[in-house]
């Protein structure tokens, strides 16, 4: 419920004074960066010019004596930045243009009724020695700021946008402004994520990273011209129109770590409600027919379901921004409160890439919106549990054969196109998912944190259980939202759940589980490697009986002469070490099943029986989605021809077709 | 009204020539079975004794189809390499066949396979030089349409604000620059009646004369052709329906779709004879070519259709070919008559033999 009182927590007693309705009457988060921003956009000449106060509290015990900050625009200043020399110009399908470049510059930055740091400001590269990167910098403070103790900063700032690349920057008249002002990087107390020792935690803009900061209160006005439609983070608090022909909106957000906010003057705006949160729709003008009930019906359903599994969206409201083409750049992004999506004219129904960008960038409101997981160092914790939950959510919604694609008979699911993402890696075993963003130095970023983990999620869901995979998820969101989780804290939470639940079953922990598909590069494939049976004769030979030497003749047991043992030979090829389930079918109709924990190279299984086996299956309900073969994972005596002639058949059809169109020459 | 005249004289022509259709489909056939052949020997090969592929029988599996093309891709891949020779032999094969194809709709009797294959012959170096031209002419049009389009394409992207705008120019565009790949296609249509019609030799002059035939009879050329564009699209339609009511889920469906398909295959083939013989018909009613000839069967007939000057031509047919010693025996064995009806134009039927192909 959303109550209309006056602010009195925080902001005031950190001197600022501010009038805005309250959100949530008790914080969510600690509330560590706050932030009152008023900026102008000169929409012709594409520049912001602003003014910002922080509000900066150190939560530590340490004395913090000097202050980092990113200021992401500078990646996009000159080929030199590391952004640019690590994506060589290109990110996200989009070429960095000529003459588009983007930069910020801090103008003056002082302590509030303190000294000038301005002259203090250094910029530095904590992650390589790129002397021309700019998008991180220091300032030394004459007076640490004690623990628990607030400080406020005032800082004037101009900044010209890109052309839309990497996310952010201007396509014409539209705008999205994204990582736009001088943001306060994350200072971890010991004992914070891996932090032994108060540290920063400032990385620079990489061409794979995202981001990582504190949550707090965005208190923005954002002045452009009055004809422009515009969105932000957070909630609508005001709009006044100058005579000057622009108009200032004032919004506010409370318990985000960023503000992201976009204007043009070709939006139509399509609201709806889901309980309570409001969603506002900007969209293309062009496709509102027929796309924007597509954006609607996945952010509802999208929504939905996350309530239902990992907990309530506490947010009143969220935006979505359909990309005006040639901005394409910044579609299928996420902030708080506020995504870009992607979509086209007349997209048609069976290609979900609508629905698909909707509901991934919903799904990081919670992973990397409210679980604010640190994206450079750990980017498989907001991308590859949001490519789970993709995986989960888009394929209960559009169908788990058809969530990705359903045209013209082709189908595929989501988790199926995550799971081909990874295996169909020329090298899956290049990294792991536990790597630092832009440390893939040879390729694979986003195999390995969205894919790899999505499909070794969904693995671990199939071992121990769809009900124990929802504990967990239950537990980590309950435990860790609005703080910075890690590794360790999600590792530990399925140690736990796992543990209550099944006891020992599967060990005295899952620590060997994350071993293998975390930390390590290794791949899994299990194989029915033959399958033979042979009758069960009598022992034959010389044989002592009752001081006699008996000679026996290679006779079928006379009792049961049709007794068979059929001998299933499972191997490991992989080196990942999984338990599997082996099935094995008989010509009388009858299954056995068997387990192993698949930990040998090897097994043989033997089943004696008055029937021939014909045929076996390792892991025959598909738990282990990331074996890399699944076409050796049966075998048949007489394998079932008929889809090949199906195929073969189909081909031929289209091969008399093309040479049908040939001879019309 | 010479398009319908000629779309119902191309259809009794194409009935005709069943048989003729029938060789086409069979040759086709063989050469697709070849590679068909090719193809399910890379799946057998692929899949071995795994029971994978149970699950594209009853509906696709993109798992099973994505690690199928991953491990066994190249055998696949080979397969396709086979699909260019393949392609090319239905070119040649069609080229070859061009001459006999006309003449045989020209003739209401019907024709041994040999004699089409003679015919045939007889008719290829010049079918050869016609589709050269006619491929160097569509090969200019289609590289003169994408250069326009991708400057069309370049000016919009940089200014638009919208796809839609793009979507439209370009789908549009492509629309209108479809065409003149059409006509082109068209021209070499009525440039290959008038050389075995008018046993034209100079083929530029042939492929000028199609195109100006085209242009002077607009609406009935364009008729005919819209007529056979609509009648396939809606065998395609038609096919698509059945396909996903049918399905191939099972050895009964299999059963039933592969009839439906090699119909399918079989009415394409017959539309395109079709749309020869409305083309042949629509020259020999505007060109004034009226002659009904019913000849025995060894015996060719070449009618002459008036040159650009309106002079008729006597035709003297060195390509056809025609009848070989073999068959003077066989049409002095058998005694037939020859009936020939010449049109009232005072055009000269020239039915001429050879005893070798020219």
């Amino acid at each position: 419920m959303r109550l209309r009182i006056t602010t009195l927590s925080l902001l005031v007693s950190a001197g600022l004074c501010s009038s805005q309705t309250v959100i949530f009457p008790e914080p969510l988060s600690p509330r560590i960066a706050n932030y009152t921003i008023d900026v102008a956009l000169d929409a012709v000449k594409k520049t912001l010019k602003g003014t910002e106060t922080l509000v900066w509290k150190n939560t530590s015990t340490d004395k913090v004596s000097e202050l980092q900050f990113h200021l992401y625009l500078n990646a996009f200043k000159n080929s030199q930045s590391t952004f640019m020399k690590e994506s060589g110009g290109e990110s996200r399908g989009v070429s960095a243009a000529d003459g588009g470049w983007g930069w910020i510059d801090v103008t003056s930055i002082y302590v509030r009724d303190g000294e000038d740091l301005s002259s203090k400001m250094e910029f530095i590269h904590p992650d390589d020695d790129n002397a021309n990167d700019q998008t991180v910098f220091r300032v030394p403070l004459s007076k640490p700021v004690p623990p628990g103790q607030t400080i406020t900063l005032d800082i004037a700032f101009d900044a010209k946008l890109p052309k839309i690349f990497a996310r952010t920057g201007f396509a014409g008249n539209y705008f999205l402004v994204g990582q736009w002002f001088p943001k306060v990087g994350v200072y971890e107390p010991a004992g914070t994520r891996y932090a032994t020792t108060g540290q920063w935690n400032t990385h620079q803009f990489h061409s794979t990273t995202e981001f990582y900061a504190d949550f707090g209160v965005y208190d923005v006005r954002m002045t452009v011209p009055k004809n422009f439609v515009l969105g932000a983070t957070g909630t609508l608090q005001s709009r006044v129109e100058h005579a000057n022909g622009t108009a200032t909106h004032l919004y506010y957000a409370e318990d985000v770590h960023d503000f992201c906010w976009t204007a043009s003057p070709n939006y139509k705006v399509v609201e709806d409600q889901w309980r309570h949160v409001k969603i506002r729709l900007l969209i293309q003008p062009d496709r509102v027919q027929s796309q924007a009930h597509r954006y609607i019906k996945s952010v509802k359903g999208t929504l939905e379901y996350f309530d239902h599994w990992m907990g309530k969206y506490p947010y009143p409201n969220v935006t979505i921004v359909d990309p005006q083409y040639g901005g394409f750049g910044s579609g299928g992004m996420e902030y708080p409160t506020l995504i870009t999506g992607g979509s086209l004219w007349n997209l048609p129904e069976g290609f979900r890439a609508t629905e698909g960008v909707t509901e991934h960038e919903f799904g990081h409101q919670y992973f990397y919106g409210m679980l604010a997981s640190n994206e450079f160092e750990e980017a498989w914790m907001d991308e590859g549990f949001n490519q789970y939950a993709e995986g989960r959510i888009m394929d209960s919604l559009y169908g788990a054969k058809t969530a990705t694609l359903d045209l013209l008979g082709f189908k595929v699911g989501d988790l199926e196109f995550s799971r081909d993402g990874y295996v169909g890696m020329k090298n899956p075993k290049l990294a792991p998912s536990f790597n630092k963003a832009w440390e893939y130095k040879a390729g694979g970023y986003g195999n390995f944190t969205y894919t790899k983990t999505a499909v070794w999620m969904t693995t671990l869901e199939r071992i121990i259980g769809r009900p124990t995979m929802d504990e967990i998820m239950r537990t980590y969101f309950e435990r860790w939202k609005f703080k910075h989780p890690c590794a360790k804290d999600f590792i530990a939470i399925v140690n736990e759940v796992v543990i209550a639940r099944h006891g020992e079953k599967f060990g005295s922990d899952m620590n060997w589980y994350f071993e293998q598909v975390l930390y390590g590069t290794n791949t899994c494939d299990y194989e029915i490697s033959s399958i033979a049976v042979v009758p069960v004769r009598s022992p034959k030979g010389v044989f002592d009986r009752e001081g006699k030497k008996v000679e026996s003749a290679a006779e079928p047991r006379a009792s049961k002469p049709q007794e068979q043992e059929s001998r299933i030979t499972i191997s490991r090829l992989g080196e990942v070490q999984l338990p599997v389930d082996i099935l094995v079918k008989f010509d009388d109709g009858s299954e056995e099943r068997s387990d192993w924990d698949g930990k040998d190279r090897y097994k043989i299984l033997k089943f004696t029986k008055n029937s021939k086996a014909v045929w076996a299956k390792v892991d025959p309900e598909f738990k282990i989605v990331m074996d890399v073969n699944r076409l050796n994972n049966s075998r048949s005596f007489d394998a079932d021809r008929t889809p090949v002639w199906k195929y073969t058949l189909k081909f031929l059809f289209w091969v008399q077709n093309v040479l049908a169109t040939a001879s019309a020459f | 009204m010479n398009g319908l005249r000629a779309l119902g004289k191309g259809f009794t022509a194409s009935i005709h020539s069943l048989r003729i259709v029938a060789w086409v489909y069979l040759l086709q056939l063989f050469i697709a079975g070849l590679i068909a052949s090719a193809f399910s020997q890379a799946l057998l090969l692929g899949i071995g004794n795994s029971m994978a592929f149970d699950r594209l029988l009853k509906d696709f599996d993109y798992t099973t189809y994505a690690d199928f093309l991953r491990l066994h891709g190249e055998g696949v891949k080979a397969v396709f390499a086979q699909f260019g020779w393949g392609v090319a032999a239905a070119l040649a094969l069609s080229t070859f066949f061009g001459g006999g194809i006309i003449s045989a709709l020209n003739s209401e009797l019907r024709i041994s396979f040999t004699r089409f294959l003679e015919l045939s012959a007889s008719y290829f170096w010049r079918m050869v030089r016609l589709l050269i031209i006619s491929g160097i002419v569509t090969g200019g049009i289609l590289f003169v349409s994408t250069a326009v389009l991708g400057i069309l394409f370049v000016g919009l992207d940089a200014t638009a604000e919208s796809e839609k705008s793009i979507a439209l120019t370009i789908g549009g565009g492509t629309l209108l620059l479809a065409l003149p790949l059409l006509l082109s296609m068209m021209v070499a249509d009525y440039a290959r009646v008038l050389v075995v019609a008018n046993d034209e030799r100079k083929i530029i002059r042939a492929y000028w004369r199609g195109m100006t035939t085209i242009f002077r009879n607009f609406f009935s050329a364009w008729m005919i052709q819209l007529v056979t564009l609509v009648a396939i699209v809606s065998l395609i339609l038609a096919y698509l329906i059945l396909d996903e009511r049918i399905g191939m889920t099972g050895l009964g469906t299999i059963a039933v779709m592969v009839v439906v398909q090699q119909v399918f295959i079989g009415l394409r083939l017959w539309m395109r004879i079709w749309n020869q013989g409305s083309v042949l018909a629509l020259a020999q009613i505007v060109l004034g070519v009226e002659a009904e000839i019913k000849i025995a069967e060894s015996e060719v007939f070449v009618p002459t259709i008036p040159d650009e000057q309106g002079e008729k031509k006597e035709v003297t047919p060195s390509a056809p070919a025609v009848a070989t010693v073999t068959e003077k025996k066989r049409r002095a064995r058998s005694r037939k008559p020859v009936t020939r009806k010449r049109s009232p134009s005072n055009t000269r039927i020239a039915a001429r033999r050879r005893s070798s192909p020219g």
